[in-house]
């Protein structure tokens, strides 16, 4: 029926239908072959998604087994893809309102929250369980229930709230931020585990490919030499001392002379580490180790102990101190009262200034330095704490004729609080120089349990010079500047200290004190070595007797249950033997166990804690601090974020990492996160984008 | 050579209802919830599509002619009544006869092509007569007034489709026709460039060009001043009368880069299932984009892209080649049978195929706005299968008599 007028429009049209026809061809031939990868490739990138799976931090115990610090699962609810349009003001209005009266929040906050426009929002972080019970029942919940997402967060609890809250520190989102939990938070974090899932276009997870799955190692469980009794005793006897004398600020060191333990570790300004941010940065500070000051006369423990050691002095030989004076040239040294003539013995009883320097002048620059270095002053500790510092202690070399003598009596050098601790360990054992312990036992996550050794770092006396020394100690607490720290029915020995504190530009000194002791107690065998500084008193007395030996005898008396008032006769503990530091001692484990348990929840066996019971004394010497050996192979992953996925793949390589890749391009990700330390080996997932 | 034509039609139509409902089978077989799952479903339609076909291409030729009237009134009426049945994702499409759903707008695609080519075919006609261009656009406007109601843009679209493919066979010039639409496209220009005046007097301009050029009858151009002057008068009052929801309707309808989460992100998802398909495909049942359901539609409208997914580069020209080979064959009928009814009856058919695969697969490939327009035999959807076989029957019809007119 086609006209021939028709012939030519119907060829032309039937042309450009062909060409319409090749056209698609061609593109789909585009698409699916010329850049078919890139869009297999772009399938892959939107199915499947790495998901964390975060390690659970390890635990924190005392020595008793009381948990310090532990990580608890709440619930938080999140608002993901709402979309804005669909609910009335009313509606958002209705749910900040009920929500604000479970969480006390204000509703308005509430509400810009949920109209924010950002794809993912928190409504309410961290709620128990039975609060996000409330919560799902509210009457405004299941309106918006679609576009909320709830998780399980795990947040760091700390049970004892402001007790060794420096000591422990925190840890926020898994990472250290202070304290212990920096120090050790490579042992603490264990190592973040991941999973490939497929996910279908709802975002729902679909299917866990196990080809590519790691589980999470959980953090190594730690028990501290902290004693929780002795730190909330401690902390409690400091804050009230210090607000009687109206002092800035103090600090409180229980060590165990024996194995170097550090039983109670109390600085002031307390701190809680459940609520960080409401303390000031200051108040972090663990300051036994990372404040340092002059030590005044408790540092005559070194020219006791050189006196004695070099035989210079015996201890009834009598030093002329009259006039209670000594002229240095450039400084006047004095005694805070004038004696006469004094015996060595009772030079040091005294206190005696004038006296002390008189002796360390006998002795000698040379051989007073190294006693002070064998004490292990101007050296960290190695206390396994952060931020310690080496105190101030300069070579002869630099010194002028008065550092000495000033020196001598505590002046012109600058120590930690665990420093000189130590030193009084040294006394209180017999002589070794001992590594002061913060950790006892580390649990870890395959089962394996390690002892931290006792350390000894070297012999600073002989036996007989400690013995000696613990007697003129003792006779400070009897007779002389310490009779304040005296506990009725023991022996304790103990030294007082009270220095003027610096200038802070270090010209000279200002009218304040800082008054201290050191004691050890029962004298006859020490179980424990107290250091009690106080800083700044200023109304009520500022000698190291009157303000720092009283908190002594307070502590003493807590620490071994005694009342506060006089006690005319020894203790007899129950079974006979000397009295022991009752409530150091831990209870037996199996008496412990049910309450362990109810308070770490499910899951926790008290096998863990009978394994630990056999913590005493001896343990083999070895160096501490040492890592193990798997340890010591472990490797801080490296960022490979903004790589190409072929740097990337070969960075980890070389370390030993095998890359699983998720996408193309650069990389965007990296699970474990950089900084995380791993094991060789380990793989490494790398989620790859565009460059941008 | 002759009959192998009407048995190739018959292979390819079933070959390609075939790999539907295969194609059907993978991409819905995780739905839960259904009680006939939808394979199913579609090869009951198929089964009894084939017989209607069947029927279809042997009835007398007269016999059609007669019931084009009837045929015509009675899918008006179900256009009217399919307005007053429940609203399903906020459009009324379906006539529930228990368990199945017929969409009589379907059946209007045949109505409409029968009405035409009867029409058109009358001795009297001429088709330069503004009359009788006047009254083809009254029978395509009827039922695509009753579809934009429901409201369905994919399907009315279509008619504008056969419109122009069956009036272009009879014999309009492609500027006439132009002429002819110039009203509608005024209509599009102005919403797409937010009712410019320049943009508009421009596009007044070319039509008087081409007014000038063809000379119109009076009548015509008398139409034509007044219905642009109705446009470009009145078509912004009434977009403002619109709701805002009808008015981003239309817009992400003509540019769906509006709505990156709807249209937008349909089309990255069908160009993402189809390049992964690569050449050989990810083999049966194994396309990822489909069974996790980052595909929408994808057994009605994308069931291109699944194709494409699972069969490769090889599969999907395959499936382009069949329906290609059959709108081929369609054209070669057309073109070669001597009565002007039989030839306008073929074209109809041949329009309706042609758009909904170009139109289908240039969506599925990102090059085509996306309409909603089906997969013929392909695409899920017993109205619309059932409708491709009878247009197939129909050109069998054409093809088994044409020597009878």
């Amino acid at each position: 029926m086609v006209a021939k007028s028709c012939m030519r429009r119907l060829t032309l049209l039937f042309a450009v239908g062909m060409l319409l026809c090749a056209g698609l061809g061609f593109r789909i031939a585009l698409i699916q072959i010329r850049d078919g990868e890139t869009y297999r490739q772009r399938a892959r990138d939107q199915q499947h998604r790495v998901i964390n799976i975060d390690p659970r931090r390890g635990r924190i115990f005392d020595r008793n087994g009381n948990t310090l610090a532990l990580s608890v699962e709440f619930d938080s609810f999140g608002i993901q893809d709402l979309d804005g349009d669909r609910f009335s003001t009313s509606d958002v209005g209705n749910l900040a309102v009920q929500l604000s009266q479970i969480t006390g929040e204000d509703p308005r906050h509430i509400v810009d929250r949920i109209s924010g426009t950002s794809d993912f929002r928190y409504l309410v972080r961290w709620v128990n369980p039975e609060t996000s019970e409330r919560i799902r029942g509210l009457s405004a919940y299941p309106r918006f229930e679609p576009y909320i997402r709830t998780e399980k967060e795990a947040r760091r609890v700390y049970p004892y709230r402001t007790a060794a809250g420096q000591v422990l520190g925190f840890s926020v989102d898994g990472a250290g931020q202070a304290g212990f939990e920096m120090e050790h938070n490579r042992l603490l974090s264990g190592i973040e585990g991941y999973s490939v899932v497929r996910i279908d276009a709802q975002r729902r997870a679909y299917t866990w490919l196990d080809d590519f799955r790691k589980s999470a190692e959980n953090g190594a469980d730690v028990v501290l030499t902290i004693d929780i009794s002795a730190q909330v005793a401690a902390e409690q006897v400091l804050e009230e001392t210090i607000a009687w004398h109206e002092a800035l600020g103090g600090m409180v060191i229980v060590m165990d002379p024996g194995n170097g333990d550090i039983l109670a570790m109390a600085s002031s300004p307390d701190f809680d580490p459940n609520t960080p941010g409401r303390f000031p940065f200051e108040a972090q500070k663990i300051r036994p180790v990372v404040d340092t000051y002059e030590p005044g006369s408790t540092f005559k423990i070194v020219a006791a102990t050189a006196t004695l050691e070099t035989g210079a002095f015996s201890l009834e030989d009598r030093i002329d101190t009259s006039g209670g004076r000594i002229d240095l040239g450039t400084q006047t040294i004095s005694d805070h009262e004038v004696f006469d003539e004094l015996s060595v013995r009772e030079v040091f009883e005294h206190s005696s200034n004038v006296g002390t320097v008189k002796i360390a002048l006998e002795l000698g620059e040379k051989t007073f330095y190294e006693y002070t270095r064998s004490f292990g002053f101007g050296m960290k500790t190695g206390v396994a704490l952060p931020g310690e510092v080496n105190g101030i202690l300069h070579k002869p070399a630099r010194w002028s004729r008065s550092t000495l003598p000033t020196m001598s009596i505590g002046y012109g050098v600058s120590v930690t609080g665990v420093q000189l601790a130590s030193a009084y360990c040294a006394v209180a054992n017999g002589g070794l120089l001992l590594q002061p312990r913060i950790i006892k036992t580390i649990m870890r996550n395959d089962g394996s349990v390690a002892s931290v050794p006792k350390s000894v770092v070297r012999r600073v006396m002989k036996r007989q010079t400690a013995d000696t020394l613990l007697d003129v100690f003792t006779g400070v607490v009897d007779r002389g500047t310490g009779t304040r720290a005296a506990v009725p029915g023991f022996k304790v020995a103990g030294k007082t200290g009270t220095a003027w504190k610096a200038r802070e530009d270090g010209r000279g000194y200002t009218r304040n004190y800082r008054s201290s002791f050191v004691g050890m107690f029962p004298a006859t065998n020490p179980e424990i070595v107290v250091l009690v500084m106080i800083d700044e008193p200023k109304k009520r007395g500022f000698y190291g007797g009157s303000v720092a030996a009283p908190v002594f005898n307070k502590l003493v008396r807590r620490l071994v249950h005694l009342p506060d008032g006089p006690v005319e006769s020894v203790p007899e503990s129950d079974d006979g033997l000397p009295l022991h530091l009752a409530s150091i001692e831990p209870k037996s484990a199996s008496d412990r166990e049910p309450e362990l348990s109810s308070r770490l929840g499910p899951g926790f066996s008290g096998q863990m804690l009978r394994d630990l019971q056999p913590l005493d004394r001896h343990w083999e010497i070895e160096r501490p601090g040492t890592l193990t050996g798997e340890e010591r192979t472990r490797i801080e992953l490296p960022s490979v974020i903004g790589m190409s996925v072929r740097e990337a793949v070969k960075t980890l390589a070389e370390m030993g990492i095998e890359a699983t890749i998720v996408g193309t391009g650069y990389v965007r990700r990296q699970i474990p996160a950089p900084g995380r330390w791993v094991n060789p080996g380990d793989r490494c997932v790398i989620e790859c984008g565009p460059y941008n | 050579m002759e009959t192998h034509l009407s048995r190739t039609l018959v292979i390819i139509s079933i070959l390609l209802s075939v790999i539907g409902i295969i194609v059907i089978y993978s991409a819905t077989r995780d739905e839960t919830g259904l009680g006939t799952s939808r394979y199913m479903l579609q090869s009951m339609w198929f089964v009894a599509g084939i017989g209607v076909m069947y029927i279809t291409s042997v009835l007398p030729i007269r016999f059609l002619q007669a019931i084009t009237i009837p045929v015509f009134v009675v899918v008006m009426i179900l256009l009217v009544v399919v307005l007053a049945s429940e609203t399903v994702k906020g459009s009324s499409r379906w006539i529930r006869l228990g368990f199945i759903g017929i969409q009589p707008s379907e059946l209007a695609k045949i109505a409409v092509i029968m009405a035409l080519a009867q029409y058109l075919s009358q001795l009297r006609t001429n088709i330069h007569r503004p009359s009788v261009m006047a009254t083809c656009g009254v029978i395509v406007a009827l039922p695509v007034f009753l579809i934009l109601s429901q409201p369905d843009l994919g399907t009315s679209i279509v008619f504008g489709a056969i419109f122009c493919g069956v009036l272009l066979w009879a014999g309009l010039s492609v500027l006439q026709l132009l002429l002819m639409v110039s009203p509608l496209i005024g209509v599009v220009i102005g919403v797409v460039s937010g009712f410019d005046w320049v943009i508009w007097s421009v596009f007044i301009l070319i039509v008087a060009g081409i007014m000038y050029l063809k000379w119109p009858p009076r009548f015509v151009t008398i139409f034509l001043t007044v219905t642009h002057l109705a446009v470009g008068l009145g078509a912004e009052p009434l977009w403002d009368s619109l709701h805002d929801y009808q008015q981003q309707r239309v817009e992400t309808f003509l540019n769906p880069q509006v709505d990156p989460k709807g249209a937008g992100y349909q089309i990255i998802q069908s160009k993402i299932a189809i390049g992964s398909g690569g050449l050989l495909g990810r083999g049966f049942l194994q396309g990822s984009q489909t069974s996790l359901a980052f595909l929408p539609e994808q057994h009605t409208d994308f069931i291109f892209s699944v194709i494409a997914e699972e069969f490769g580069f090889v599969g999907s020209m395959a499936v382009l080649i069949l329906c290609y080979v059959f709108i081929l064959i369609g054209i070669y009928i057309a073109m070669n049978v001597k009565s002007r009814y039989q030839s306008l009856l073929a074209a109809g058919c041949v329009s309706v195929f042609t758009f909904h695969v170009i139109m289908n697969v240039g969506m599925a490939v990102g090059v085509l706005p996306i309409a909603g327009v089906p997969l013929p035999f392909l695409s899920y959807g017993g109205s619309f299968l059932m409708t491709s076989l009878i247009l197939c029957g129909l050109l069998l019809n054409v093809w088994r008599h044409r020597f009878d007119y």
